[in-house]
């Protein structure tokens, strides 16, 4: 698939955004028109009223809610062990109208849709996106593409037994986003594990990650970077019959 | 010029104290101004992150004790005695107090159910036959606004001693269907649909999983079970969707759901 060009939209642009979908985004004076194709059947048009003088961007943003992260196989983290991983996220298309330093933000439509789902219990739990990963330990195994983010995680077991990874959450929407080498990648997020059900130590990363090359930033987070996050990261499954 | 000097000329007038009563009067406007700036900024500065429930409460409570202090000033600036009312008033609270022992009641039952927290205005309660919407909280009874758009009042002491089901006091919920099937129908293909459905839906989550469970062995076929996860304000959304989208792959598949069924079995 070509890779999509993140810049201002010359003329009506079609964008493949994966298999089955498209965006048109057509231009009339002060007229655009959004339309989202699936199988190129029409399933969404949305006019926007901007001003004549106005350009229409794409740019690339992370998802606006956190992500559970499932391993696609079995894995175990042994005690005093250190994971370090990569996750690819699939970016979501912003469309922007205004100048290339003042932009309104007229729709985000996701690359690839993810499921949602909800974790922790029904009291205190948060909505999320789900996603199963491979958690290749090289970028580079993934099939690189630049409609993804490569997030970077680090993951320390600081107990005295055996972790065995279930869910993970992804505060994607505290992340930045970086470009290098036509890639995308976002802050780490490294969490030490202290035992199961307590808020485990996460930091994210405020510098962009070590890949080996320069990165420059081009996307600032939704919410501000905390930079330390007792949160619950991990979660383990309950039988939520009996809860 | 006439009808002026017959109504000065009457007793009860003559005995009035004009000072007294332009005092009086202007009390009121300055109390009721005054407790209007109270509340004002009480819900400004103190209660404006409590929740809808507590801030009602709140002003209700101040209004209450707002005004009972001003009928006292003013009854004093009147020049009526406090202590002959208070005599008065024992005597009459008693008989007072017997007479409103279910409002009492009531009051008593709504402090109560405020600390246990079971429910907020907004909240979908269903209360023996009623359901709807919390639209009030008084100091008697709550407020129930009905999907059809009813206001039913329901008595606090009837509250406190009934069943109460909060429907949206949680973010999401589960939307359990059973279904029936013939015995003459694979019934782990029957799963693996109900799987498949659930696990493609946009509305359904993911997390916590849906459920599925082979219930019973009933008369006529097999009840099957499934549980899908969902926002809670997205029931009407799911539960057509669902539905639909059973009754489709069933008939893609072959898949009966029965009627009710009875096997005779002649006798030569």
């Amino acid at each position: 698939m070509e890779d999509i060009k993140w810049s201002k939209v010359e003329n009506n642009q079609t964008i493949i955004l994966n298999n089955n979908d498209k965006v048109e985004i057509i231009q009339n004076g002060k007229l655009t028109i959004v339309n989202i194709l699936k199988d190129d059947i029409e399933t969404y048009t949305h006019k926007f009223i901007t001003s004549e003088a106005d350009s229409i961007y794409i740019q690339p943003s992370l998802p606006e809610l956190p992500i559970i992260i499932r391993s696609n196989s079995n894995l175990s983290i042994l005690p005093k062990a250190k994971l370090k991983a990569y996750i690819e996220v699939p970016i979501l298309l912003g469309i922007y109208s205004g100048s290339k330093n003042k932009k309104d933000l007229l729709l985000e439509v996701p690359t690839k849709k993810l499921s949602k789902g909800f974790l922790g219990d029904p009291e205190t739990g948060e909505f999320s996106y789900s996603l199963e990963s491979p958690l290749y330990l090289n970028y580079t195994d993934y099939n690189l593409n630049n409609r993804s983010v490569y997030c970077k995680i680090s993951i320390s077991n600081k107990t005295l037994t055996t972790m065995n990874f279930e869910r993970m959450i992804l505060r994607v929407p505290n992340f930045n986003i970086y470009e290098g080498n036509g890639q995308f990648f976002s802050n780490q997020e490294s969490v030490s594990y202290i035992g199961r059900d307590v808020n485990n130590q996460m930091v994210i990363n405020k510098l962009p990650p070590n890949i080996g090359f320069n990165l420059k930033q081009i996307v600032n987070s939704r919410h501000p970077i905390d930079s330390n996050l007792l949160k619950r990261s991990f979660y383990f499954i309950k039988n939520i019959y009996n809860t | 010029m006439n009808i002026f000097k017959s109504i000065k000329d009457i007793d009860f007038i003559k005995t009035l104290d004009l000072h007294k009563i332009l005092l009086v009067l202007i009390t009121l406007v300055i109390g009721l101004f005054l407790l209007k700036v109270i509340k004002l900024v009480i819900n400004k500065f103190l209660i404006s992150n409590k929740s809808k429930q507590s801030i009602m409460l709140i002003n209700k409570l101040i209004g209450y004790l707002g005004f009972t202090f001003l009928f006292l000033i003013i009854l004093g600036q009147m020049g009526i005695s406090l202590t002959t009312i208070l005599g008065a008033a024992g005597v009459f609270g008693i008989a007072l107090g017997i007479a409103s022992q279910k409002s009492l009641g009531n009051i008593i039952s709504g402090f109560f159910m405020i600390t246990e927290k079971s429910f907020e205005i907004g909240d979908v309660l269903k209360i023996g036959e009623n359901s709807g919407v919390v639209y009030s909280v008084e100091l008697l009874s709550i407020m129930l606004k009905t999907f059809d758009n009813k206001l039913i009042r329901i008595p606090n002491e009837t509250l406190i001693s009934s069943e109460i089901t909060n429907i949206t006091r949680f973010p999401i919920r589960r939307m359990d269907v059973d279904i029936l099937i013939s015995y003459k129908d694979d019934i782990k293909k029957v799963l693996t649909i109900l799987e498949e459905i659930a696990a493609n839906g946009d509305l359904y989550l993911d997390e916590p999983k849906p459920y599925t469970v082979i219930k019973n062995f009933d008369e006529s076929g097999i009840t099957v079970m499934l549980g899908v996860w969902f926002q809670k304000e997205k029931y009407q959304l799911v539960k057509n969707s669902l539905m639909i989208e059973i009754l489709n792959r069933f008939r893609e598949n072959e898949i009966e759901i029965p009627y009710n069924q009875l096997v005779l079995h002649g006798l030569n």
